[in-house]
């Protein structure tokens, strides 16, 4: 037997009560986007938001709800379109009607599968970006840079000084040494037992190609012409993980620029570029909004651009954006000199500094953590810490404080000296 | 002699071996190893091309190049940019910035010198 779907059924009651989309969704308080989804079966429903469609279609909801399951059906369909196979995707309702059970299986396989092949791609993917590794190639083709060209003068050059290919000959085997010290820490770092706190970089990987693909500004949102729920549908995550980081950092989004309009914040900027502080207590909204804001907001030539990361007490990372000039960890662990982590030991405290990485770039720095506390007993306040931070010398600290010299890991810090060094440095 | 070429590197073993192959094709070179001030060299020396790292100490070499292009009398020299990284963000900003040419390490000799002597012409 072959059912209608809820969300068809839904579509054709409310045409034939000649009502349109957006009046049935602001009538029960979702939006015309979220709607359609629905009726075109691409989201399910249940609960308040079937029953108050049901009351404004003058349905029982039983009569919406009954049927096959349409998030279920359109899975299955667009599972069989990624696949070579051609299965009978007309009869894919009939085929859940029959085997329920089954059709899950298939489904919850499906997902698997397409998990496991966004993580894959998302581990690839680091190989190629993680700021770690960069560091290490970087350093091993200037090795291989001299060597190749040093040894093509050699070559070419068969009346050549002998001052000239003593020193040669030397940059060779100095090039060749540092190379092979390289390489022996790669092995060293690859064959090192991976670190319990790196839980979810493919996660934050997923994020950061949604962010990165919005420009980490998102004005439908801001302007309510979409939901979160509506963008991510149009960008499904492989895990459910995922799917968790994006939304709270999406509603995150939301709430913030309630509190922090467009016009307004811009404005405010313009006037105060490096006073965070001043401007939360002009919007009268705590500085971590105000640290958020800074990092989601369209790129403009008259307001400086900012990075952010937001880490909880453990250390790991829950929000992050990157300045080209500034690396951040896709880890949990960075230099523990960053106000990010000195800020848990003294919460409530706003923190600005200059950072100084080992490349010479600085950054200016404004820090918080805040506390959030819980509703049972003996459970401790949950620590957050927001790090904003930029390049942009109209943002500048006056007077200048002495910079603070950090770095991004010790694995490819220079500063050997460093008191708080915990692993060796991989690159000679 | 070929012109001056103006060679920002901080890597002292690629600034030999590129200094003594320009040298032997006739091209006078100065090089600088500080990104801080590297634009205001450019500007000093006035060279006929230069070549540029992208890592340096104390400034990258995309806001070198920002600055050289904003700087009228070196803004219509040559830059050849060069980097051991080679990632798409680095020539779109290399791009940006008013690159000439840009070139990925390791590099041969042959090519660094045809590049020069078509960017000088």
């Amino acid at each position: 037997m072959v059912r209608t779907l809820v969300g068809t059924r839904i579509r054709e009651r409310r045409r034939a009560l000649k009502r349109t989309q957006t009046s049935l969704a602001q009538a029960v308080g979702i939006s015309p986007s979220y709607l359609n989804l629905i009726e075109h079966n691409r989201r399910g429903i249940a609960g308040r938001t079937l029953i108050a469609l049901a009351a404004e279609l003058n349905v029982d909801p039983s009569e919406l709800a009954e049927g096959a399951d349409g998030v279920l059906v359109n899975h299955l369909i667009n599972l069989a379109k990624s696949h070579e196979s051609t299965p009978e995707t007309t009869r894919t309702e009939e085929f859940i009607g029959r085997y329920p059970g089954w059709a899950r299986l298939l489904a919850s396989l499906g997902h698997t599968a397409q998990a496991q092949r966004e993580s894959l791609a998302a581990m690839t993917d680091r190989l190629n970006h993680d700021p770690f590794l960069s560091e290490t190639m970087h350093q091993i083709l200037s090795n291989i840079t001299v060597i190749r060209s040093t040894a093509g003068i050699l070559d070419t050059t068969p009346d050549i000084s002998e001052d000239h290919r003593a020193r040669f000959l030397k940059n060779i085997r100095s090039e060749s040494q540092r190379l092979s010290a390289t390489a022996q820490s790669m092995v060293d770092f690859f064959d090192a037992p991976q670190s319990t706190d790196t839980p979810s970089p493919s996660n934050l990987h997923q994020e950061d190609v949604f962010w990165d693909k919005h420009g980490y500004f998102l004005p439908d949102l801001e302007n309510g012409t979409t939901t979160v729920d509506t963008l991510l549908a149009d960008h499904p995550a492989p895990t459910a993980t995922t799917s968790n980081g994006l939304r709270n950092h999406l509603l995150r989004y939301q709430t913030v620029c309630q509190k922090l309009p467009l016009a307004p914040f811009q404005a405010a900027l313009r006037k105060h570029p490096g006073a965070p502080l001043t401007l939360a207590h002009m919007f009268d909204v705590p500085l971590p909004d105000v640290l958020f804001r800074l990092a989601h907001l369209p790129a403009s030539p008259d307001i400086p651009s900012y990075g952010l990361i937001e880490v909880d007490m453990s250390g790991a990372v829950n929000i992050r954006k990157e300045l080209p000039e500034f690396a951040l960890p896709q880890f949990s662990s960075a230099c523990p000199l960053w106000p990010v982590y000195r800020a848990f030991g003294a919460p409530a405290q706003a923190i600005r500094a200059v950072l100084e990485m080992p490349t010479g770039v600085q950054v200016t720095s404004f820090t918080i953590a805040t506390a959030q506390a819980t509703d049972q007993y003996d459970m401790p306040a949950f620590l957050h810490a927001s790090m904003a931070f930029t390049t942009d010398t109209r943002a500048a600290i006056d007077p200048k404080p002495q910079p603070v010299l950090v770095g991004l890991h010790c694995s490819v810090c220079p500063r050997k000296q460093c008191d708080l060094r915990r692993v060796d440095y991989i690159l000679s | 002699m070929a012109g001056t070429v103006l060679l920002i590197e901080d890597e002292p073993n690629i600034v030999e071996a590129l200094t003594f192959l320009l040298e032997r094709e006739g091209w006078r070179v100065v090089s600088h190893s500080n990104g801080q001030d590297a634009a205001t060299v450019a500007a000093q020396v006035m060279p006929d091309v230069i070549i540029l790292d992208v890592m340096l100490p104390n400034k990258s070499g995309i806001e070198i190049l920002t600055e050289i292009r904003a700087n009228s009398t070196t803004r219509q020299r040559p830059v050849l940019m060069l980097t051991a990284k080679g990632q798409a963000r680095d020539r779109a900003a290399a791009k940006d910035a008013g690159v000439s040419v840009f070139m990925t390490k390791p590099f041969s000799n042959q090519a660094i010198i045809d590049t020069v002597k078509t960017l000088s012409q």
